[in-house]
């Protein structure tokens, strides 16, 4: 059996059939992460036996939801009981953690499988993951790219067969970007709406908890076990008739590769071609993405400042690099970005409930990096690898809004992500918007193994 | 400001907080300039004065309907 030849949906509708056992699933998840690991390097923890022992424990109760029997992998943020929980980090290499998060507790409770530990930027804190601790994780499409980060494991894990779906978490664009960069789908849901107990914070005011999957569907599946609302996110056949998309104008969404911009532009299109109507946007973007820079810059060095104190070289040199940087941030700058956030939250309310349905971006503004490449050059001028790959993500943390990255073609055979941003609490609208898009675009290709 | 003023911005702020001082070289003065220059855009927001920040208890809550 092939886990890319089936969706987690389908998968789930044959256990719940009999046709296929949570311990035959679990074996075909093991085969393909056993010959992906050491070329991709998706975990940094796999125990084959635990996962077997996991999947005849589910088998053994009623099958309770859509979920039951599914194997998933969690980012090595999210705490899972009497597993490694290293976020990354050297330090951390012996801790196991002795609690299920609430999110996983759920999951857990829904009857979903658990394989492995999923790969990550050490604590979050970038987006290539190339881990100095742990080795860089690989994109599946390209294996000298970056498969973006921080939840880089989740997406190669998904986009690979190794697991039907993945939870990661997303402060700037760590659940989209990665999702865009190795061709699955990823959704960060509104701040707040996914419990963040027992996950591992980078910047409180932005850390959020999303899953990957390779259909729009499936994630919304994975949301409602997260969520613990079974039936609220997966009724998506709305279609995009009439729906109003916002696609922003102004130099700074012009800053983009320009395959990645016609990707865009033949998304918008299809869409268009399925009666959705374009709505030019205007909005101060780069003041949104300058206020996620300073919450996030300031909160994760003080959420480290005490291991900072005691062991700064324990921390990989770009890590160690941006949390000395934000001690020296100025209260001034910090206090600011709090006060524009309200403001253009305010603003942002008003735009979707007067003008737009969903906002439409191109979730990076490149496809995959070459891993180790700090500098990519862009219409002639060189630009820091890192701040553009959250250039069109971080804004919608700083804003707390729903946002979804659905695969929309490739650019110099990598693949590309259209990202679908909806106003507070609109989940199943953006959910709805991304499964109308897919279902116009057709199956999307999975990486050759 | 200069590199060097940013150097010893740098240096004054992590003394203060506790925070042994890695060399010269491998302060993130670039970083901590290029942060800087990137914060700039937060001065395009017009702001209605100094505005609270916000208390549980000044927020919409759901005691909020029935009180």
């Amino acid at each position: 059996m092939d886990l890319l030849q089936l969706t987690l949906s389908q998968a789930g509708a044959r256990l719940r059939r009999a046709e296929l056992s949570p311990q035959e699933l679990v074996e075909a998840a093991l085969a393909r992460a056993r010959s992906v690991q050491p070329h991709l390097n998706a975990f940094v923890w796999l125990d084959p036996e635990r996962a077997r022992a996991e999947a005849r424990g589910v088998s053994a109760r009623p099958c309770s939801s859509r979920l039951w029997g599914i194997p998933l992998t969690l980012k090595d943020l999210i705490a899972q009981k009497d597993a490694p929980f290293t976020c990354g980090s050297a330090r951390r290499r012996d801790v196991v953690a002795d609690r299920d998060a609430e999110v996983t507790r759920r999951l857990r409770e829904a009857g979903v499988v658990f394989v492995g530990r999923a790969h990550l930027h050490e604590f979050a804190y970038g987006v290539s993951s190339e881990n100095p601790h742990f080795g860089p994780a690989r994109n599946p499409w390209d294996p000298r790219r970056s498969p973006g980060g921080s939840s880089g494991g989740s997406a190669v894990a998904v986009a690979t067969g190794c697991v039907l779906a993945s939870v990661g978490t997303d402060t700037g664009g760590s659940v989209r970007i990665p999702a865009a960069l190795c061709g699955v789908v990823g959704f960060k849901p509104t701040y707040g709406l996914l419990s963040r107990d027992g996950v591992f914070p980078l910047s409180p005011s932005l850390d959020h908890v999303g899953p990957l999957a390779r259909t729009v569907e499936d994630v919304a599946i994975v949301l409602e076990g997260l969520a613990g609302a079974p039936g609220r996110y997966t009724a998506l056949d709305f279609g995009a008739h009439g729906l109003r998309i916002g696609v922003p104008e102004g130099a700074f969404w012009e800053l983009a590769a320009d395959g990645v911009l016609e990707r865009f532009e033949e998304a918008i299109r299809l869409l268009e071609r399925e009666g959705a109507r374009r709505v030019p946007v205007d909005f101060p973007w780069e003041a949104a993405s300058a206020v996620a820079t300073a919450l996030l810059m300031v909160e994760a060095s003080w959420v480290h400042l005490e291991a900072l104190r005691q062991a700064p070289e324990s921390f990989g040199p770009d890590v160690r690099e941006r949390l000395l940087a934000g001690l020296a941030l100025p209260a001034e700058r910090y206090v600011r970005a709090l006060s524009v956030r309200r403001a253009l939250i305010r603003r942002a309310q008003e735009l979707w409930r007067t003008e737009v349905d969903v906002l439409a971006t191109p979730t990076t503004p490149i496809p995959a990096p070459r891993l180790g490449e700090q500098v990519t050059g862009l219409h002639g001028q060189e630009r820091d690898t890192r701040a553009l790959l959250t250039r069109f993500t971080n804004p919608f943390n700083a804003l707390g809004l729903p946002a979804l990255s659905v695969p929309c073609g490739f650019v110099d055979g990598l693949p590309v992500g259209l990202q679908l941003v909806g106003g507070p609490g609109q989940e199943v609208v953006v959910l709805a918007a991304g499964h109308a898009f897919e279902r116009a675009r057709g199956p999307f290709p999975s990486p050759p193994l | 400001m200069t590199d060097e003023d940013l150097r010893r911005c740098l240096r004054t702020h992590l003394q203060a907080l506790g925070v042994p001082a890695p060399a010269d070289a491998e302060l993130p003065v670039a970083l901590l300039r290029a942060v800087l220059e990137r914060l700039n855009a937060l001065d395009a927001v017009e702001l209605d004065g100094h505005e609270p920040l916000a208390l549980p208890w000044t927020q919409e809550g759901p005691w909020t309907s029935s009180s």
